[in-house]
């Protein structure tokens, strides 16, 4: 079982357990305590864990998009007008839920629990649209210190919000929340989850409860820029943090409001976007499906932008998840998760994204898709491998020197492309 | 980019000081049969691949592609003068023909060009007296007093492109004579290119070598070729039998062609057949390197051509749909993994009794842990030195050859109390890293 905690490293920009790096690779399983069995769950799990991920992201209460609406027990008790009463957590549903959270430690996965989505919060877009049961504010350490109770031997990460905006009423509620998880159980790391276009706020940045940062680069085809936007904008800040794209687009969701669906390739652009603008703590990988714990005839709230999920047992075998989980052996096999973002050209028609170690003894280069490229960085001193990431093939670059750098030849490769470079 | 050389522990190779693992492309009929054009894109998709050698015949080969029409060389000149200056008389070893040479510096060239090792045949089997292929292709043995003189002005002619020479080609070693003509070849090789490594090919599943060959000073590296037999149980046994004879590094310079028929049966070796014979080499003891070849790229082959082996290997694709076929775009992970485990440093295990052809077992170097290779999913289990220390295995991998996924498989303990790693899940073959780091 996975009792051993996760902390930030010396030059706080990633993470380490028991004294060796700690890259956070996580699924997205906000639905999993409303919407399977334990059975189920046990499936599941078995499949995360040979595919080599370490952490489950799951929401606490019924996550309000999940698939099928109702509820097999009620998070909270009912007060005297039938409404949950926040105050009186039910423990046939947290009982539960440990089982849960219990089965995922004993195959070394870290619960990545969310305390408080955004429609149980007010003032929020969600809450404006009515998708949620709004919390009082007096109610949020109460029911965040009993979680924090409940799961502390599960060595536990608690993602505060859930793709929240921040407008000012709902500052306090994450405030409370953050000071409430640091009272009963200091050594579990948190973060924010935001909506896609949201910026944490200086008065929840500042506080020294917050121990990383989280984005969600979402699921709009056109937005694909917040990958590397957000790393930047985290890398740049006051107070500097790890960061972990929490939420790119998932595996077979619509391409938001556009037709077509993300798949493998996204999720790798996804993933070296992320990684080399300075997203360097971990990823999160998604599949539609999964996440709202589908099953064959479901009703399910938001078609229209997310488009019909799979069931859930399909979206299990997606290939999705093998690509994230061969990027992450790539960054602990090759050490580039430490690399400094040195110069890119996301604005471009062909992309790439360049970094390397201050030293520069060591960098990575990423193209989205394979195309020449010319870099500020004389590669032909280095010893050089290409990985073609869609068939997962490894060959050789061809590189020629250049007044201004390197100029790397056209590719033999179909999609994405990444060159790892050692001085020689 | 250097001269390879052998290294410290005399069990692989190094360039440059680095770790040199030998994946080399077979291309022995591109002197006659290749453009120059068709060539240099060759080089150019074998580079980018990963290979890192490339083996060719600097003879004509005679079991090349051709035209039926065709009684010459292809696109290349006749190699040698005929005695007495007469069309049809025998061949004068000692009057190479310029215009010959000349196409093969150039070829040789783009090979040295791409960063790839040119690895030389100087004398293939039929040149040569006394064994299977000169029996079966009479009529241009090289005589012994030609001998050296040949040797010396190929060797010497190439060494500029930095090669390594394979000094014989197919042959048995049943015959003094053909042995004695090979040893004497490396001599003379030797002498005249002191610093280029030298080796001899050898034809398939043999390891009958003589004595005075083995004790060679010349011979600086095992070739062997495990070849292409229908049934390839002989993989493991192979490696193991040149492990055991006098140190050098140890490659597997002709394993199954991909796309090539198995002997005599209907269908040809693919994909798995390719990586059970380069990794079960490998890790048996031949870990300095391997040959890989693609049948239509190692005849050089054109749609149409005859090709003295269609009654057992089956009709040949043509050159560029051999190019094409799967498992070479694999070379360069199979080099990486090489290098980042440092399998030049393994110490193969002794096969777990009742466990098969298809897996072999092999130590990390330095302690670092175990790594195997199985020709099919399976429950690993632990190596009896690995029980017997009760060694704790702190990272398991698996890698997927089929599936082209690295993942995480979970260990189990039998009723026995002995651990194994559960592969079983696996599509295929799957190479296992157990470290203990």
């Amino acid at each position: 079982m996975t009792t051993q905690r996760i902390s930030i490293t010396k030059d706080g920009k990633g993470f380490e357990k028991g004294g060796k790096p700690f890259f956070y690779f996580a699924d997205t399983a906000w639905s999993a305590f409303t919407n399977i069995s334990l059975e189920e769950w046990k499936d599941y799990l078995e499949v995360r864990e040979f595919q080599g991920f370490n952490a489950l992201q799951i929401n606490v209460l019924p996550q309000w998009d999940r698939s099928a609406a109702g509820l097999p027990t009620e998070p909270f008790l009912p007060d005297a007008a039938g409404c949950w009463d926040f105050l009186k957590p039910n423990p046939e549903y947290f009982n539960l839920a440990e089982q849960f959270v219990s089965l995922a430690a004993e195959r070394g996965m870290h619960p990545a629990l969310v305390l408080l989505w955004c429609d149980f919060v007010p003032g929020t877009w969600a809450a404006k649209r009515k998708l949620g049961k709004l919390m009082g504010v007096d109610a949020v350490a109460p029911y965040v210190e009993y979680v924090a109770k409940r799961f502390r031997p599960y060595a536990p990460i608690y993602l505060v919000s859930g793709d929240t905006d921040y407008p000012e009423e709902a500052v306090p509620y994450y405030r409370e929340a953050l000071r409430a998880v640091n009272r009963v159980d200091p050594e579990a790391l948190t973060t924010l989850h935001s909506q896609p276009g949201a910026d944490v706020p200086e008065s929840l940045a500042c506080m020294k409860e917050l121990d990383f940062y989280m984005y969600q680069s979402g699921h709009t085809w056109d937005e694909q820029y917040r990958t590397w936007n957000w790393a930047k904008r985290f890398v740049a800040s006051a107070w500097r943090r790890p960061a972990v794209n929490g939420e790119p687009c998932y595996d077979g969701h619509k391409y938001g409001m556009k037709q077509g669906r993300f798949y493998g390739l996204d999720i790798r652009r996804a993933f070296f976007q992320s990684l080399l603008c300075g997203a360097q703590a971990g990823f999160t990988y998604g599949a539609h499906g999964i996440w709202s714990f589908h099953h064959e005839g479901d009703a399910f709230p938001s078609t229209e932008f997310s488009g019909t999920p799979y069931p859930w047992r399909t979206a299990l075998g997606f290939e999705g998840a093998w690509d994230a989980a061969f990027c992450v052996e790539l960054v602990r096999e090759y050490g580039i998760g430490k690399l400094v973002p040195l110069a890119d050209t996301a604005s471009e028609v062909e992309p790439w994204f360049l970094a390397a170690d201050p030293g520069r003894e060591l960098f990575a280069l990423y193209l989205p898709s394979a195309a020449p490229a010319l870099i500020p960085l004389d590669a032909t001193a280095y010893d050089c491998r290409l990985f073609q990431l869609g068939p997962r093939r490894i060959g050789k670059p061809r590189f020629k020197a250049t007044t201004e750098g390197s100029h790397l030849s056209m590719p033999d490769a179909e999609g994405d492309v990444l060159v790892i470079g050692r001085r020689r | 980019m250097s001269m390879l050389k052998v290294s410290a522990d005399g069990r692989s190779f190094v360039r440059d000081g680095k770790p040199f693992l030998y994946a080399a492309d077979t291309a022995w009929s591109a002197p006659t049969n290749a453009t120059m054009d068709e060539w240099r894109s060759y080089l150019r998709i074998r580079a980018s691949q990963g290979f890192t050698a490339v083996q060719l015949n600097l003879l004509p080969q005679w079991d090349r592609s051709r035209p039926e029409s065709d009684t010459g060389f292809g696109l290349a000149a006749a190699p040698f003068k005929r005695q007495g200056g007469r069309s049809d008389g025998p061949w004068d070893f000692a009057s190479p023909n310029e215009a010959y040479f000349t196409r093969v510096d150039a070829l040789v060239g783009e090979v040295r060009g791409q960063g790839l090792v040119p690895a030389l045949v100087i004398f293939w089997a039929d040149y040569v007296a006394g064994n299977w292929c000169s029996r079966r292709n009479p009529g241009h043995e090289i005589p012994s007093g030609e001998r050296d003189g040949l040797a010396r002005y190929l060797a010497g002619r190439y060494a500029r492109f930095d090669p390594i020479y394979i000094v014989s080609g197919d042959p048995d070693l049943d015959s003094a004579e053909t042995s004695y003509f090979y040893l004497a070849a490396l001599a003379a090789v030797k002498k005249a290119a002191p610093a280029c490594l030298t080796c001899l090919h050898l034809c398939g599943n043999y390891s009958a070598i003589p004595p005075a060959i083995l004790d060679s000073p010349n011979l600086d590296f095992y070739m062997y070729q495990s070849g292409h037999q229908a049934v390839q149980d002989h993989l493991r046994t192979l490696a193991a039998s040149y492990r055991s004879m006098l140190k050098r590094p140890i490659v597997n310079g002709e394993i199954c062609y991909e796309g090539m028929g198995r002997v005599e049966r209907p269908e040809r070796f693919g994909a798995w057949d390719v990586r059970r014979a380069i990794w079960l080499s490998l890790l048996s003891g031949a870990n300095a390197g391997f040959g890989y070849g693609a049948y239509g790229v190692w005849n050089w082959h054109r749609s149409g051509d005859e090709s003295v082996w269609l009654d057992i290997f089956g009709p040949s694709p043509d050159f560029q749909q051999g190019l094409t076929l799967p498992e070479a775009t694999k070379t360069g992970l199979v080099s990486e993994i090489w290098r980042l485990l440092s399998l030049y440093e393994i110490e193969p295990l002794p096969p777990i009794p009742g466990e098969g052809e298809g897996v072999a077992f092999a130590r990390l170097g330095g302690g670092r842990g175990w790594v195997a290779y199985a020709d099919g999913p399976r429950l690993f289990a632990f190596p009896s030195e690995a029980e017997k220390g009760r060694q704790q295995v702190m990272r398991v991998r698996v890698y997927d050859f089929e599936a082209g996924t690295v993942s995480v498989p979970r260990i189990g303990v039998r009723a026995d109390g002995g651990r194994h790693v559960d592969c079983g899940t696996c599509r295929r073959d799957v190479l296992l890293i157990m470290e203990t780091e």
